[in-house]
């Protein structure tokens, strides 16, 4: 546990030694947020109805919605935050180096995610937190903002378990971006993120049930906010701690099973073969990109399958 | 065992996609505590996959390996915790936003478990050591040569028993690249400090290495000193100062090699029975011509090597 905790102070420590050189656009990332959550206190009167309010339990919409959207840049990072440094290091070589040093490889990558979000939290996300905290003060105590933020930041364990899966799938798969596409509009749309799922169909209910990052999201706004839940609240965080185990012990198996591939054929060559119709297909390359690959990567080894 | 750094026994690995190739086909050697041992042979040999079975990177499909008394397969994170590893694509695997120092510092306590203090003072030991004076400069900002030699420190910071490099000397200026052998030998000296590197510099296998094993294929064809690898050239040289084709000199007597490019070197067994023939050549007789007359280098045996494994002795 030390490793991962020092893992995760020092990637944080690089994250901010590299933010920090460069100054204007850190303070331009800073100043966004701000700007933004400033204009958002003068617009939030004109998206906070009666008939929201019936739905969501809450008159503070503009809380509501922020406590949403702020999670949005998290999901960013603990879903890709490792992916994209895989897929950096493997341009690089780098992962040569990080994988023949004794570090836990599943606490690497995780900690990759984690440092992340923690930068995204204090530089980027404090504002959008601390206007959601202020339009709620009316109904906000220590003890919802304590719940509120357990549920929240095992929301991003949560999603950080799917960002580990990820990163295995960069390994195997190398350029994994379109999938973000899709998990993006998922998580924004199922999840009640930026639409609450109160005034949504039921299917779409049903289907967020499904989708990592709901029952957070509205556990979070409920401690906070005291907003009513679209489901029964001992269910949603049921619901997180199942999440968080099953997408757990997943990543770990998926992970450890890149990792061991990796160390039979090669990280440019970890694939996954599909028989497809009687025949084997590589899902990733034409037989000109493994020419070309070959070109590039000499000493590379090749698949072993 | 004791004195092994690093012992192989009939290591083998067959890679199978896009074509399939065997990389490694039972090599088996001893490399001991304290030695600079260097990995010879053409692209494709074979040299990056072993030191990548060494650094627990791959898994060998046969044999066993150990670093530093430990199994490479079942005691991996023994032999990570025992190694340095500067890889072939070194000088782009650094954060390039950070400054020499912190990217030392970085990777040294984050992935190496050194503490602080001691990767700030290592790192400046190492600088000191290797003339390095840019600590404080952006990665991005540095050289070709100098990436590498950031590279090079950090294979070394947090104090590894072995070291595999991968094309240590890439970029690295001649004099820089005497820095460095300088500074490994003293390593190796002071600190009993084992190396295991691959190269394709002659000069540098022949000023470095104690022991040396040439690879083709897979294979093991030869394992010992530079010095006796050299015998292997057997051969005096003449170096000509003209282009001279191999048909042009077939005549030659004693001819065991030659190579061709703007001069010509002649590998003979007796060049003062070779030397009358070659002046009465149509390309050189009545004309002033340079020559010289040496013993082989590493060099010329490397390349006498690699030609008689492809079945001719004109190399």
């Amino acid at each position: 546990m030390s490793e991962f905790f020092r893992l995760v102070g020092w990637m944080t420590w690089r994250r901010l030694a590299e933010l920090f050189r460069y100054r204007m656009n850190l303070v331009w990332g800073v100043l966004s947020p701000l700007m933004w959550s400033a204009a958002f206190l003068l617009l939030v009167p004109l998206y906070s109805t009666m008939e929201m309010s019936s739905a969501i339990g809450t008159a503070d919409y503009g809380a509501y919605l922020l406590l949403g959207l702020s999670m949005i840049s998290f999901q960013s990072v603990a879903l890709w935050g490792g992916s994209n440094n895989f897929n950096w290091e493997l341009t690089t070589g780098l992962i040569d180096y990080s994988f023949s040093s004794p570090v836990s490889k599943y606490a690497y990558v995780e900690s990759v995610i984690i440092s992340d979000a923690l930068v995204s939290l204090v530089l980027y996300d404090a504002p959008f937190l601390a206007v959601a905290f202020y339009l709620a003060a009316r109904v906000l105590s220590l003890s919802g903002i304590a719940y509120g933020m357990t549920a929240y930041v095992l929301s991003i364990l949560v999603l950080s378990q799917i960002g580990v899966t990820f990163s295995a799938l960069t390994l195997l798969y190398k350029n994994v971006s379109n999938l973000f596409e899709f998990f993006n509009m998922a998580f924004q749309f199922l999840t009640g993120m930026i639409i609450p799922l109160q005034v949504l169909p039921g299917f779409v209910r049903v289907a967020s049930v499904f989708v990592p990052l709901t029952f957070g999201i509205d556990l979070s706004r409920h401690y906070v906010l005291s907003s009513s839940t679209v489901f029964p609240v001992p269910l949603e965080w049921a619901g997180l701690l199942l999440q968080l185990i099953g997408l757990g012990l997943t990543s770990l198996l998926v992970f450890g099973f890149v990792e061991s591939r990796a160390r039979k054929n090669g990280f440019q060559y970890v694939r996954v073969r599909l028989a497809r119709r009687g025949q084997a297909h590589w899902l990733t390359r034409s037989p000109r990109e493994s020419a070309l690959e070959q070109r590039d990567w000499p000493n590379e080894g090749k698949h072993t399958d | 065992m004791e004195e092994a750094a690093v012992e192989v026994d009939g290591i083998k690995k067959r890679y199978t996609v896009p074509v399939p190739s065997t990389a490694l086909d039972g090599v088996s050697f001893t490399v001991r505590r304290g030695e600079v041992f260097g990995l010879l042979g053409e692209n494709g040999a074979g040299k990056s996959t072993l030191i990548r079975i060494l650094s627990t990177l791959l898994l060998p499909d046969e044999g066993e390996a150990w670093v530093a008394g430990h199994d490479v397969v079942k005691e991996a994170s023994l032999v990570r915790r025992s190694i340095g590893y500067a890889g072939q694509d070194s000088e782009k695997s650094a954060y390039w936003r950070l400054t020499a120092r912190q990217n030392l510092l970085y990777f040294s306590v984050a992935l190496r478990h050194v503490r602080r203090e001691e990767a700030e003072e290592r790192a400046e030991e190492l600088a000191k050591g290797l003339g390095f004076s840019k600590l404080d400069r952006e990665f991005s900002s540095l050289s070709g040569g100098e990436k590498q030699m950031v590279i090079i420190m950090r294979s070394l910071i947090h104090g590894p028993s072995v070291v595999f490099m991968d094309e240590p000397s890439k970029s690295l200026d001649p004099l820089a690249a005497r820095r460095v052998r300088e500074y490994i030998k003293r390593l190796v000296r002071e600190e009993g400090l084992t190396v295991m590197l691959t190269t394709h510099n002659m000069e540098e296998a022949e000023d470095l290495c104690n022991q040396m094993i040439f690879l083709e294929r897979g294979r093991v064809l030869f394992v010992g000193p530079p010095a006796e690898f050299k015998e292997m050239g057997e051969a005096e040289v003449i170096t000509v100062d003209r282009r001279l084709d191999e048909d042009e000199v077939q005549l030659l007597p004693g001819l065991v090699g030659i190579r061709s490019g703007a001069s010509t070197r002649l590998f003979v067994k007796n060049a003062a029975e070779a030397l009358p023939v070659l002046l009465q050549l149509p390309k050189l007789a009545g004309k002033a011509v340079k020559l010289r007359v040496e013993g082989p280098t590493l060099e010329d045996a490397y390349f006498r090597f690699a030609a008689g494994l492809r079945e001719s002795q004109v190399v």
